[in-house]
Formats: C-alpha cells, sequence, structure tokens
C-alpha cells in the first residue's frame, strides 16, 4: 500500500513537497509518521500531548478530512495544510 | 463624471451601468499595504471602488520591494499607507483614498472599518487577523481573507454568520514562520483574487468563495478549490451580534 503526501508551508521546506508512506492505516497515523521524521515538523504537526493540532487542515483525495481515524486506501492522496501567515 | 474610464469592464454581463454605479458608492477597507494590499487596492482603485481605506502602519523598506507594488525606491522610509495613497490617488483621481498609518487595534478597529461594505484581509501575521475577524463578525461585515507562504496562497470569503470564520479554520494560534518565503508574483495573483470577490460582493454577481477555500499551487500551477465548515463550537462565531458602534 502507498499513499502520496504533499506538504505545504514549513513542513515543506524542512521535509520536502512529497512524500510516500507506505504503511499507515489512517489519516491520524500518516500524520503521526510524518511528524516522526522531524522535530520542526512535529511542533507544526502535534501539540504537547502528541495529538493533532486543531489548526492543520488534511485534503484526502481533495475532500477535507474530519475523521483523522478513517483508513486509508492503496492509492490515496493526502495534502496536509499548514496555517500559513504571510500577506 | 462620464463612465469612458469603466467602459470596457461594464460590457460585462451583469455590470454594466448599474454595476458601475453599485462600485462608486462602496466603500472597502483593505487592510494591510503590502504584498497581498498592493494588487488589492491597485485594482480595486482602476475598478472605481468609490472609498478606498488603506490601513498600514509599517513603513517601507528595500526588502519590500520585489512584491510591494505599490512601493517604490523613493518610498524607503514612507509610510505604506502614505506611499499607498499618493499611487492610488494618481491611479484614478475620482475616487476617494484614504491611507491610515496606525497599527488596527481593539480601540480603533470599529471606527476604521465603520461604514465599509467589505474588507479585504491582506495582513501578515495572525493575531491582527483574529483581530478583524472579531470585528468584521460584530459588524457584520464581509471579510476576504488571503494567505500566502512562498510560492503558495490560499483565499476564502468569510461572511459573518454564513460561513467558517478564521478562528474556526485556525481554533489555536498557529505557528508563525517570519520572516516567510515569498516570491511577488504569489501574492500578486492572491491580491488580485481578493479584488475580485471584493468586486463580485459589491456588484453582486458570480459565485463567492463562501464555504470553500481556493489554494494557488504556484510550483505545480494547480489550484484546489476544497470545503470547508463552521465549527459548531466556535467561541468567536458561535454567538454572533452584531456590535452597534
Amino acid at each position: 500500500m502507498a499513499v502520496k503526501v504533499t506538504l505545504t508551508g514549513r513542513l515543506s521546506d524542512v521535509l520536502g513537497k512529497q512524500l510516500f508512506l507506505s504503511s499507515p492505516k489512517t489519516v491520524r497515523e500518516a500524520i503521526k509518521e510524518i511528524a516522526s521524521l522531524n522535530e520542526e515538523g512535529a511542533m507544526f504537526l502535534l501539540d504537547e500531548n502528541g495529538e493533532i493540532r486543531d489548526n492543520v487542515i488534511v485534503l484526502r483525495n481533495e475532500e477535507n478530512v474530519e475523521d483523522f481515524d478513517g483508513e486509508l486506501n492503496d492509492g490515496d492522496e493526502l495534502f496536509i495544510l499548514l496555517p500559513i501567515a504571510g500577506g | 463624471m462620464g463612465f469612458e474610464r469603466y467602459v470596457r469592464q461594464m460590457m460585462l454581463r451583469d455590470w454594466g451601468e448599474e454595476g458601475q454605479n453599485k462600485l462608486k458608492s462602496a466603500k472597502v477597507a483593505v487592510i494591510g499595504a503590502g504584498g497581498l494590499g498592493s494588487p488589492a487596492s491597485i485594482y480595486l482603485a482602476v475598478a472605481g471602488v468609490g472609498e478606498l481605506r488603506v490601513i498600514d502602519c509599517d513603513v517601507v523598506e528595500l526588502s519590500n520591494l520585489n512584491r510591494q507594488i505599490l512601493h517604490w525606491d523613493k518610498d524607503i522610509g514612507k509610510l505604506k499607507a502614505v506611499s499607498a495613497e499618493e499611487k492610488l490617488r494618481a491611479l484614478n483621481h475620482e475616487i476617494e483614498v484614504i491611507g491610515i498609518g496606525e497599527r488596527l487595534t481593539e480601540e480603533n478597529a470599529y471606527k476604521f472599518i465603520e461604514g465599509v461594505d467589505v474588507v479585504l484581509d491582506c495582513l501578515d501575521n495572525f493575531p491582527t487577523r483574529f483581530l478583524l475577524n472579531k470585528v468584521c463578525l460584530e459588524m457584520g461585515i464581509p471579510l476576504i481573507h488571503s494567505v500566502i507562504y512562498g510560492l503558495e496562497g490560499r483565499i476564502t470569503t468569510i461572511i459573518p454568520g454564513k460561513t467558517p470564520c478564521l478562528s474556526c479554520l485556525y481554533p489555536e494560534p498557529p505557528r508563525e514562520i517570519r520572516p516567510f518565503p515569498v516570491v511577488g508574483v504569489v501574492p500578486g495573483v492572491m491580491g488580485c483574487l481578493e479584488a475580485l470577490e471584493a468586486i463580485k460582493i459589491i456588484i453582486g454577481f458570480g459565485e463567492l468563495l463562501l464555504n470553500k477555500m481556493l489554494r494557488f499551487d504556484g510550483e505545480s500551477m494547480q489550484v484546489q478549490v476544497f470545503p470547508i465548515k463552521r465549527r459548531e463550537n466556535c467561541p468567536i462565531c458561535k454567538n454572533l451580534i452584531k456590535k452597534e458602534v
């Protein structure tokens, strides 16, 4: 199984714009796997309790993810939209 | 004053003399005269929006000039609000331009945006954005929100009580990167889209970015539009009360 992940904002600066994850069963697992790759990235994605921050928007196949525990399928595409602030 | 300046846009269906008169009677506040605020206010000015209030407390710096097209070398050290007012007046003498060189605060925000039809969020930080969000919600004024980072831009239109507000989207203050990377054309694109949303709101045509966010990726040239939802427990917009000024 492979899930393509596109990163945005500062996350894409530190981890690159795209990743392929081979084993996540859920969106939550995918995000935690990404967070494990980089300390700075983890601070953007997870709060002090290790939970996904409320201000992270995740799209799965172009749809906004509301249930982070929904099962992922082979070929799914995730977009991780960190808040950005520039103007 | 005739309409010759605007005749090409008045050829559009749903625009005409009636639409142009609506623009002439309209008042728009542009909060921030930087990368987003420059193109947004330029296009609102040349479209003939009757009154533009441009609010920014910063002064022009050399490092602004790759994107903040209202400001030129000769303006370095000048208040952006003053520089913006000069350029916008020169672009279209038929409209009223009011440059306000003050920081937006809880104390002055209501006064500065009182009576406007639309507010454009062209800011570069979330604390002031959250303040603007709250004030616009309380005053019942549509707010067009845009942000950029690097080659990416996002935009949505917030209608108080009808769409998600900024606090619905970002319940906790985001961690901010300063200074942030930016290529001038990206806020150029997004500022233009903000101006277009404002014009559509004022004239009353087309489809707005309500309950959805548009994301522009300048690296891949992809545009995504995805749905966004109000948070039932949003502490800012769940109990909307219009505040009398």
